[in-house]
């Protein structure tokens, strides 16, 4: 029985893995992964790495990364409430690029609005919703298996780089095609 | 000289290479995955080409399922855990490090007083 380990030493693992296939859904986006921190969490260590590179990656995918916890506790409840979150979450991500601000300002973000309600994590608890002015908001209840709240950015960055474009092939051959 | 170019491809047509579709579900580099993350791999070595996603998943929770020391086991559980993926992998570590110690292949360090 090699792999009967304590509990601590299994929660550990349970989130190097789960850290480890973070970094896998960063990299399938084309993000690179090289220099960020390792994934192994020791069992009563210093547990930041996970959050490190939860972070990380959301930063490369989306440059106006901001985050909210409980020192911003004000603000945090504000946006929450407004993008209809419906409890207070322990952090808040406001993701947003030019891509998502350009369909936001179109309207044509409902159309993701229905996939986005239907992602949720089985082991890790968070929500996602868009907001009028900072784009895609992530909730995140406390947790420290994050890979399942990455796969959910993932999905719904590549909807909206689908979405994206698919209305700037409208605008820009728009009456070409009304042509034929 | 002419080249037809409709009949060149007539006659290659036998020879086309039809590309697999690999459907989504495949789980691949189960191994790769439970060998970095069992030997600490450094984050800059890894080749995340070399497993997919499903694959990743499944030696998550592989893992997931496992119990622990302070669980109650039934004998069920540990017969489960030797047909564990991670139980399977470090077993075979543990064969292969046997095999190379038996040769007096490791070199001991005189200095290591700990």
């Amino acid at each position: 029985m090699r792999m009967l380990l304590d509990a601590e030493e299994k929660y550990a693992y349970d989130e190097s893995i789960s850290n480890f296939l973070t970094l896998k859904i960063w990299h399938d986006l084309g993000v690179n992964v090289k220099e960020f921190p390792d994934y192994i969490v020791y069992p009563g260590g210093y547990d930041g790495s996970s959050l490190e590179i939860l972070e990380a990656g959301l930063k490369a995918l989306y440059p106006t990364f901001r985050q909210l916890d409980y020192e911003d506790e004000h603000k945090l409840e504000t946006i929450a409430k407004e993008s209809n979150i419906s409890s207070t979450p322990e952090r808040l991500y406001l993701l947003n690029n030019d891509k998502v601000q350009k369909l936001l300002d179109t309207g044509e973000i409902d159309k993701l609005k229905k996939p986005l309600s239907k992602l949720y994590g089985d082991l890790t608890e968070f929500d996602m919703s868009f907001h009028k002015e900072y784009g895609l908001v992530l909730a995140i209840y406390f947790t420290s298996v994050f890979f399942e709240a990455a796969e959910a950015v993932a999905r719904i960055t590549r909807l909206v780089e689908d979405l994206y474009i698919q209305i700037e092939g409208v605008t820009d051959n728009g009456l070409c095609y009304q042509a034929i | 000289m002419k080249i037809d170019f409709h009949k060149v491809e007539k006659l290659l047509e036998p020879y086309k290479q039809i590309k697999k579709q690999t459907s989504e579900k495949k789980e691949e580099g189960v191994a790769k995955v439970i060998q970095y993350v069992w030997n600490h791999t450094p984050t800059k070595k890894v080749d995340f080409d070399s497993f997919n996603l499903n694959g990743g998943l499944r030696a998550f929770y592989e893992f997931y399922f496992l119990p622990h020391y302070d669980d109650e086991m039934t004998q069920a559980d540990l017969v489960a855990i030797k047909d564990n993926l991670w139980e399977i992998n470090a077993a075979w570590d543990d064969l292969i490090y046997s095999l190379t110690k038996c040769n007096n292949k490791v070199y001991e360090n005189e200095d290591d007083f700990i």
